[in-house]
Parts: C-alpha cells; sequence; structure tokens
C-alpha cells in the first residue's frame, strides 16, 4: 500500500488535520489530512483509495470510542480532520468518478432545537463514505418527506433530545412509513433505546454515530 | 410573605421573587466536565484541556443568571398519594406517584425559572455554524454545568429561606423527570409573569434560552432531601436512566 494511504489513515485516527494543527501534539508541525490528500491525488492515487483510507481512519477511532479509549471531543477532530479530505474529493464526488455508499438524509425533528449529536452523527458518517444530506433542527415531517423523495433511495435519520420530541419523533416516523414504507429509518438520541425505536415502528436504533454507520453499512 | 435567602433577590409581589448573581459565583469543577464527556480523573488530553479551559473563562464571562421563583401555599397539604399535586384552584401538576410521594405534607411548593441568559446560546450557535464542533460541544458541556451550579446555588438560596422558617427543603424536581410529564412546563410557566427571566416556551416545552432549568422544590417539616434520589428510582422507562447507563458503563470501563 502506498504510504500516503496510510498517513491519511493515521491523521484521521488521530483528528490531525492539517500542518498548522497543533493536535495531537505528538504530530505538531507535521502535515495533516489535508496535505496527504492533496500529495495523493498529485500523485495520481486513485479517489477510491483516499476515501478507503478515510473509512479504516474513522473505523479506528470508532473503535477505540467503543472500547472508552477516546471519547467525543477526539471523534470530533478525527470527523474534522476527515472532512479536510473530502474537500478535496468533492470534485470527483461530484463528477461521479468515485461514488459514495448512498444518501443519509438527517435531521432533529420537530420541537426540538439540539444539534450537537445530530452532527456528530453526520460527520462520521460522511466520513465512512456516505452523501449526508442534514435538514438541520425542528424539522417538520413534511419536510423530511419532501427530501426523501428528492434522493430516492435514501435512508432516514431522525435525532431526538427531550421526550416531547419524542412524540414528535414517533410522528414522523409514522408520517414517512405511511407515505413511502420502504424507506429505511434510523432514529436516536440520548433519552431513547431500542424499545422506544420499536414501539415508533422505526427500522433500526443507534445509541451513537458507529451504530449509524453500522446501520447505514447493513442496510446499504 | 418574605423571602430572605443568601442572594440578592427583590420582591415582584407578595409571593414572586428575583434573583439575580453572577456566574462567578457558580462553583465550576472542570475535572467533573471532563468526567461528563466520560475521562477519567485527570485524563482528558492536554489540548482539550485547554479548550476546556477557554471555554470555561469564555462561558463565564457571557453568561447572565437570572433566576425567580414564587412561593405557593397549598390550601391543602399534598397527601402524597396518586400522581397529581394541586397547586391552587386552577392549577395542578401531574407529577406522578414518585414526586407526588415526596411533596406529601408541604405547607410551601416553590415553583422556580433559572436561566443562563441568551447569549450563552447565541455563543454555542456560532460555533456550530462555523462548524467548530469540538469547540461547539465544550461550549456545551461548560454551559450546561454552569446552569446545574446556578440551580444549585439557587436551590441553597430556597433552602436559606426555608430554614429561616424552620422547614427543610425536598430535592428539586423539573418537568420531565421522574414521570413528570415535560409538557407540564406549560403549566408551571403559567405561574409566572410572562417571559419571566426572559425565558420562553416552545410548543414542545424546550425553554429558550436552551440552558434554563426549571422545577419545583418543596418545603415544610415532614419534607426531606433524598441524598442519590435516582438512583433508588426504578422506573422501567426512564429515558433519562439510558443516558445515566451510557455515562456509567464508559466509568466502569475507563477503571
Amino acid at each position: 500500500m502506498n504510504p500516503i494511504i496510510d498517513h491519511i489513515s493515521l491523521c484521521i485516527e488521530r483528528g490531525k488535520v492539517d500542518i498548522r494543527s497543533p493536535y495531537p501534539p505528538d504530530l505538531k508541525g507535521q502535515p495533516g489530512a489535508d496535505e496527504w490528500a492533496r500529495d495523493a491525488l498529485e500523485q495520481g492515487l486513485s479517489p477510491e483509495s483516499i476515501l478507503s483510507a478515510c473509512n479504516t481512519g474513522m473505523e479506528r477511532v470508532g473503535a477505540k470510542f467503543g472500547r472508552n479509549e477516546v471519547f467525543v471531543p477526539e471523534l470530533l477532530m478525527a470527523a474534522k480532520a476527515m472532512n479536510a479530505v473530502m474537500a478535496h474529493l468533492k470534485p470527483h464526488f461530484q463528477a461521479g468518478t468515485v461514488k459514495e455508499k448512498g444518501t443519509f438524509v438527517l435531521g432533529t425533528v420537530a420541537g426540538d432545537l439540539h444539534d450537537i449529536g445530530k452532527n456528530l452523527v453526520s460527520m462520521v458518517v460522511a466520513g465512512n463514505g456516505w452523501k449526508v444530506v442534514d435538514l438541520g433542527v425542528d424539522v417538520k415531517p413534511s419536510k423530511f418527506i419532501d427530501a426523501i423523495r428528492q434522493h430516492p433511495g435514501c435512508i432516514v435519520g431522525l435525532s431526538a433530545l427531550l421526550t416531547t420530541t419524542m412524540a414528535n419523533m414517533a410522528k414522523t416516523v409514522q408520517e414517512i412509513k405511511g407515505q413511502l414504507p420502504e424507506v429505511k429509518v434510523l432514529v436516536g438520541g440520548a433519552p431513547l433505546n431500542q424499545k422506544h425505536a420499536d414501539d415508533m415502528g422505526a427500522d433500526g436504533y443507534a445509541p451513537d454515530p458507529q451504530g449509524a454507520v453500522a446501520f447505514l453499512n447493513k442496510a446499504a | 410573605m418574605i423571602a430572605s435567602g443568601l442572594l440578592p433577590e427583590r420582591a415582584l409581589s407578595d409571593t414572586l421573587f428575583s434573583v439575580s448573581f453572577p456566574a462567578t459565583l457558580i462553583h465550576l469543577d472542570r475535572d467533573a466536565i471532563a468526567g461528563s464527556m466520560g475521562y477519567e480523573h485527570g485524563a482528558m488530553p492536554e489540548h482539550f484541556r485547554d479548550l476546556l479551559h477557554d471555554a470555561v473563562n469564555q462561558a463565564l464571562a457571557i453568561s447572565d443568571v437570572q433566576a425567580g421563583y414564587r412561593l405557593i401555599a397549598p390550601a391543602v397539604p399534598p397527601s402524597g398519594k396518586g400522581h397529581h399535586i394541586r397547586i391552587d384552584s386552577t392549577t395542578g401538576f401531574d407529577t406522578g406517584p414518585r414526586i407526588t410521594s415526596l411533596m406529601k405534607g408541604a405547607s410551601l411548593l416553590c415553583c422556580f425559572a433559572l436561566t443562563i441568559g441568551p447569549a450563552i446560546d447565541n455563543w454555542i450557535h456560532e460555533l456550530s455554524y462555523e462548524q467548530d464542533y469540538t469547540g461547539c460541544y465544550m461550549a456545551n458541556a461548560v454551559a450546561s454545568a454552569i446552569a446545574e451550579g446556578a440551580v444549585e446555588l439557587l436551590h441553597g438560596h430556597i433552602r436559606a429561606i426555608a430554614e429561616k422558617q424552620s422547614l427543610s427543603v425536598s430535592n428539586r424536581y423539573s418537568p420531565g423527570y421522574c414521570d413528570w410529564s415535560v409538557i407540564d412546563q406549560h403549566k408551571l410557566f403559567g405561574l409566572f409573569p410572562k417571559r419571566f427571566c426572559g425565558i420562553s416556551l416552545t410548543e414542545s416545552a424546550l425553554m429558550i434560552p436552551i440552558k434554563s432549568v426549571s422545577g419545583i422544590i418543596a418545603m415544610g417539616n415532614p419534607i426531606r432531601f433524598v441524598e442519590h434520589n435516582c438512583d433508588s428510582c426504578r422506573h422501567p422507562n426512564c429515558s433519562y436512566r439510558e443516558i445515566r447507563k451510557a455515562q456509567a458503563q464508559r466509568h466502569a470501563t475507563a477503571v
């Protein structure tokens, strides 16, 4: 394997964004994901191999997160590094020379303005090669349905943090399933569990971003 | 009714009081904030420790704590039975069996609201807009800790008022916890003037500014404060247990 690919994976795993980034301290002053991605493309490495390096890096940091060796701040830094790579790959996605795994339409349900968990899921899922359509917060069922129609074959993710908005989440699931029964719906948010998801009629429940990625990759 | 606790307060009426105090009075334990993110004592990497330090300073500088409460003497002291507490002739809270039982015999009910102000919300939104998600996460954690610290001070203030009347205070309970439906937030704020403390409610009972706390504290002689109150609850469908369970698992694994 080309060592640049290893560097990209490492930079994402460690959250090394670019050469100016002081984090992590042991990589201070060294090139980051941004510089290695640019070098990789300049040397003719395929966008697919770079995307695969992103996946490897995110999987490694995700595994550490699952083992409680790192926590959300490290995961966010990894996602930031991954975003730096994605900026280089964007023209290739637009040109169709590299394909995403699928489209994930994501939003915080109506009545709820919390977005930190949603943003984290968004970044980690994007880093695993998915196109993410982030509808933001306080998203009404009709807006989800419009977005689903605009992105045929997409999977939908709903986020909520309040017990009241869990009711709105259930309503959103029902409206989506009522109009578009084939669409897979994933739910998540701090107060939820698998039983809540089952009761709502959702197809899946993700307790964390890695759970969302696992669901998506299985469903793809 | 005269109330006078530890903090400077202003009587808005016989039963309604506003309390304002600087955020610098709030004790913030940085290790505890790091712990809320999953890190064991002293284990947060230096880079994030620095970010946390900056976030604490920034948050304290822009916090604007506004609090207030209404003291209500129920016509009949709560029996502690059933799922409901009658506040006055028109208002009752569906607090569920657990909170209802802990209010038994209260001679006064203190309904309170507190916010650390809109500037904190704006700051968090700006960080999110700038896609500084790590900073946003830190800011959110710090802001939650400040709100919790502020309401702890308010609780102490209420306790001091109660002690002057030789009364004890209960734990504080908020809509959304222990079977008390969060939708009762509307009834709770119905006891206050409009935009009390600068807080407004959305239809889904979300307080704006987001970093706000509301709830009820019982005062009376049979009333007691219960340490580790959550640990004794066995509610099968508690949404907050999921959060507590995840935190406990993280700590257990880290140990």
